[in-house]
């Protein structure tokens, strides 16, 4: 195995880091109006990369994974409004449950492929939501409120770590033998299992780090709203978004993730007061446009058709 | 040669009498110039003082988008009113309102980042809450953390106060878990044998609203047959209502909002029908025009609370008999405003809601006659006003207590409000025979 060091990590991962090392220097300068907007950003990017672990490196297509995001709005309500716990502790208890989750969704869903596998995954975002609705500790259809305060460095710093954890696995992930049999899978699953690729357990490990960091990035978006409704909590627009930004990005691509969560979610930010309600009529389309014409995604294209590039994106 | 004689001079006036006359003439001058000068000041304009604005986001696109809509206007039409009227007037100037609003697509994700640039980039001086429960706790830290009051008129579940510590979170309509009290109370007055039976949707406010109307019908010693909810995006409750009806059910309360509204009454019509329910109570749904209109006669006799109605007595009369200030429009002059003011236009009960936050921030500025936060904060805790919404005025956590539902039934085609009797303009008929 190759020996880390910043020559090896490569120009995207070191530039990520870059960027992200700049925000954390200057967050608590940054006027609260920029900051929210960032803190929202990098919440969207966290999710854009969980999606990416599962649809980006396997393309296995997530529609249910709003699940993860709400399992983990629940765990930190469950954890700051029975347990009492600080909210990072909720963060991390909604994490691990969505990963427990994603662990047992997996073993069962991932037999199936292609669209059979986007409905199952769908088919349990909606057992998820009537299963919250009857479930009284978890607040039933009533939801959970949070005497938590307004602590956007606290989430900053929260949802910061969480991402740079996410660049970080993307990478070692995709630049490692794990990267070789994740790829086979992608190309021809049959393939890579006669070669001795153990398509499984990896599709299972991928799905559960993507149920992880969905979870985690869900608590921190929770902890900002002060608590959690089941229809919102459930709504299939999260999927879809968190679909849109790596179909736009770059699906399995280092950096696409973080491409497709600033086009989208800037993108929607500007919507609010321009162009009111034509939000998703623009996304969707460009999503349309970029399947069509540019499949590989912001990051694919400009690796596809500017040479100079190549080297320096991935 | 004779002494020319000298001419006699002329008796002068006493100096004692010329120094009266002086003073008298002085004091003269010195009445009419006071007099004068107050004329002239009392009616001199109170010199303007300024805008006072007011920031919020509210839902014109998403989910919640004709509430939003609704509760725009209606706060709009306030604002008409206030600035016609003379604004408001603080430590001796007078200030009028203007509004700073944007689209918070009916999404709490967006309310982190909007409410900071209402308040950072715009400086709003004090701030609506955006409409529903899930946003309004989204919103209701910022108010904290800035230290800004907010009025909430859209988020009427009680955990927003009573599950977390709001300090300047005020509530200005009633909350959800008195919604359908009106209901409960009258059947218990009136049928307190009638069994009942509970479907609602299971979003935050209905499951609140009607899990506490069941809580409160048992405490009354009322049988609940049936208690159970349904997804939103419900589109077949046959078998939900044909479950209710082998229960034994008398009497149905719940639904949530209009389409699911009105999916339960179309559904009663084959699956709950010879006899139908002696008595219905939905949430929201029935409070719509559009309800009569589609449901024909199936909606008479169908009750719905609703926090207003343009029908309300609320007068400076009412209040006065109630021991209570009354403050802004009447009803009647709120409609004829809204209705002038938006193609003609009936308000909708969202409107009045809305329109009533910003009227009770008005007056509480007023009165503290400061913009203080804490000042204006510690006023809307001690007053207990009247105005075309109802009454005003809550408990320490910013809870309303004294606002009441009224509960409307449709009666031959015509929407009546028959509770609460003193404000009603017509009586609840029963039973509900289905057509």
């Amino acid at each position: 195995m190759r020996r880390l060091s910043l020559r090896t990590l490569g120009p995207t991962l070191l530039g990520i880091l870059a960027f992200l090392g700049v925000l954390a220097a200057i967050a608590g300068r940054m006027p609260l109006v920029l900051l929210t907007l960032v803190i929202n950003l990098l919440i969207f990017a966290a999710l854009a990369y969980s999606i990416n672990f599962i649809t980006g490196l396997t393309g296995y297509v997530s529609f249910g994974h709003v699940l993860f995001m709400a399992v983990g709005g629940y765990g930190l309500a469950y954890g700051v409004g029975t347990l009492h716990w600080h909210p990072v502790a909720g963060v991390a208890l909604g994490a691990l449950v969505s990963l427990a989750l994603a662990l047992g969704i997996g073993a069962v869903t991932l037999r199936f492929r292609g669209v059979y596998f986007a409905i199952a995954s769908q088919v349990t975002a909606l057992a998820g939501f009537y299963i919250v609705l009857e479930v009284q500790e978890l607040g039933g259809g009533q939801g959970i409120v949070l005497n938590v305060g307004f602590e956007p460095i606290a989430w900053f710093y929260t949802i910061w770590v969480i991402l740079a954890i996410e660049v970080g696995i993307t990478y070692w992930i995709t630049h490692g033998r794990l990267g070789y049999g994740i790829r086979s899978i992608r190309a021809d699953e049959d393939a890579a299992k006669t070669v001795g690729v153990h398509a499984a357990a990896l599709k299972l490990v991928l799905f559960a780090i993507s149920g992880l960091f969905a979870g985690a990035a869900g608590g921190v978006y929770y902890w900002q709203g002060s608590g959690i409704f089941p229809n919102e909590a459930f709504s299939l627009t999260f999927s879809l978004i968190m679909l849109a930004m790596i179909v736009i990005g770059g699906m399995g691509t280092l950096l696409g993730p973080l491409f497709g969560a600033v086009a989208v979610y800037l993108s929607s930010q500007y919507f609010l007061t321009v162009l009111i309600g034509f939000e998703f009529v623009i996304i969707g389309v460009l999503v349309v446009v970029i399947a069509l014409f540019l499949p590989e995604g912001i990051v694919g294209t400009l690796r596809k058709y500017v040479p100079e590039l190549r080297g320096l994106i991935e | 040669m004779s002494e020319p004689v000298q001419a006699e001079a002329p008796p002068a006036a006493p100096r004692s009498r010329r120094k009266v006359l002086a003073i008298g003439i002085a004091f003269l001058v010195i009445l009419v110039g006071v007099a004068a000068a107050a004329v002239y000041y009392l009616t001199l304009p109170t010199p303007f003082g300024g805008t006072i604005k007011v920031g919020f986001s509210i839902s014109l696109t998403g989910q919640f988008n004709v509430e939003g809509k609704n509760s725009l206007n209606g706060i709009k039409t306030v604002l008409n009113w206030i600035n016609g009227h003379g604004g408001v007037t603080v430590q001796g100037k007078v200030y009028n309102f203007s509004l700073d609003y944007y689209d918070d697509q009916s999404t709490p994700g967006n309310i982190g980042t909007l409410y900071p640039r209402i308040i950072q980039n715009d400086n709003a001086t004090f701030l609506l809450a955006p409409y529903s429960s899930g946003l309004t706790t989204a919103a209701a830290p910022l108010a904290d953390s800035y230290d800004k009051v907010m009025m909430s008129h859209g988020g009427s579940s009680d955990v927003i106060w009573t599950g977390s510590t709001r300090r300047n979170l005020v509530e200005v309509l009633s909350r959800a878990s008195i919604y359908l009290k009106g209901a409960v109370d009258w059947l218990h007055a009136n049928h307190p044998s009638d069994k009942i039976a509970a479907l609602y949707a299971a979003d935050s406010f209905s499951t609140f609203a009607t899990q506490a109307a069941l809580g409160y019908a048992q405490s009354l010693n009322m049988a609940v047959v049936y208690n159970q909810s349904y997804p939103t995006t419900a589109t077949d409750l046959s078998t939900q209502l044909t479950a209710a009806k082998n229960a034994g059910a008398d009497d149905l309360i719940g639904g949530g909002h209009y389409t699911d509204g009105l999916l339960i009454m179309n559904q009663l019509k084959t699956t709950w029908n010879a006899p139908p329910p002696k008595f219905v109570s939905l949430l929201v749904a029935v409070t719509e025009p559009a309800f009569q209109s589609q449901l024909a006669g199936s909606a008479n006799n169908v009750t719905g609370p609703s926090q207003w109605e343009t029908a309300v007595t609320y007068s400076p009369t009412f209040a006065q008999s109630a021991g209570l200030s009354w403050y802004g429009p009447t009803p009647a002059e709120f409609t004829q405003l809204y209705g002038s003011l938006n193609n003609g236009d009936v308000p909708a009960y969202h409107a009045a809601e809305a329109g009533a936050s910003l009227l009770v921030l008005a007056n509480a500025i007023q009165r503290a006659n400061s913009f203080n936060t804490t000042a204006v904060r510690a006023q809307l805790g001690s007053m207990h006003i009247m105005d075309f919404f109802g009454e005003f005025q809550i408990d320490s956590r910013g809870l309303q207590v004294a606002h009441s539902m009224v509960l409307v039934q449709w009666q031959a085609g015509a929407k009546k409000v028959v509770l609460p009797a003193d404000i009603a303009d017509g009586s609840c008929q029963y039973p509900y025979s289905g057509a």
